[in-house]
């Protein structure tokens, strides 16, 4: 195998190693690879931080308070709003 | 997905309404940050929230469970989101699925490693400007499986319920659209690290 079909191979599969989704097998290959391909390393380090600045800035899977009274009262539950709710409606 | 708290789908479909308050309280957060970060402006996010759980009220009848609710309402509110991508630039509507090539002009040359930056780098305001513009600049398909993977977390078979699409084509979307992004990074970061250099 030339190094740019394996480099072309690895790109294929980073994804899965990434995710931890590979095989034993295919993570090893990948290892022996990385340790000798400058620019795969780069490409692997470099794919992981650009997900995972993503995921540091946006993390919240949050509500503002008015949005939600406004889904409730379209949806006509606001009278059934949970009342240990940590985001319920405010009275008008 | 959540599991805990989910509403009984038996009290959903005989109208309960105790049971449709509490699937909007444990979804609702989530398919408006979905819609937020698919549409990148506050007022479309709130008639996709509106519109999906609507849709959901009138469908609940027919949801069959070969799915979970939650991904059910997720492939809603994806679906919704699309809609309105679609409106507001309908010729983004393309799947691009090859993959860069290695052999590409552009993958020749040696990669900048931009990973040794201070942290301080990553957070600027023009940065965080960059990143967001990043995600917007990709195709509304290549955006919803990034939004749902890497940002929601949906596993690779959740993720391919909501998109109605096979794990593979999905495996392949997600590694398209971080590629795209990091391509994107990279040109920005690499400035940044030969400017530092130069100071």
């Amino acid at each position: 195998m030339t190094e740019r079909s394996s480099c072309q191979d690895l790109l294929q599969r980073l994804s899965a190693y990434i995710d931890n989704e590979a095989s034993k097998a295919i993570c090893e290959e990948i290892e022996r690879h990385l340790a000798e391909c400058d620019n795969c390393r780069i490409m692997l380090d470099t794919l992981r931080k650009t997900i995972s600045l993503y995921q540091i800035v946006d993390t919240a899977d949050e509500i503002p308070n008015e949005i939600q009274e406004r889904l409730l009262k379209t949806l006509t539950i606001d009278d059934v709003w949970p009342k240990d709710s940590s985001n319920p409606p405010v009275d008008p | 997905m959540d599991k805990e708290n989910t509403p009984s789908i038996k009290a959903l479909k005989a109208g309960d309404r105790d049971a449709y308050a509490q699937m909007v309280e444990l979804y609702s957060p989530k398919i408006y940050r979905l819609a937020l970060r698919m549409v990148d402006d506050p007022h479309e996010a709130e008639d996709i929230l509106q519109e999906t759980f609507l849709n959901a009220f009138r469908a609940i009848e027919q949801f069959e469970g070969r799915s979970s609710l939650g991904t059910w309402l997720y492939r809603i509110a994806a679906n919704q989101a699309l809609m309105h991508l679609r409106k507001k630039s309908p010729t983004l509507v393309s799947v691009d699925e090859l993959i860069p090539s290695l052999d590409d002009p552009d993958q020749k040359r040696e990669l900048a490693d931009w990973c040794c930056l201070p942290e301080d780098e990553f957070m600027t305001t023009e940065a965080q400007a960059m990143l967001k513009d990043a995600i917007q600049d990709l195709s509304p398909t290549l955006k919803t499986v990034f939004i749902l993977r890497d940002l929601h977390h949906l596993t690779t078979r959740e993720t391919a319920q909501v998109l109605d699409i096979s794990e593979s084509a999905l495996k392949t979307r997600l590694l398209r659209a971080r590629l795209q992004l990091r391509d994107s990074l990279s040109s920005y970061f690499s400035e940044r690290v030969k400017e530092i250099d130069n100071d």
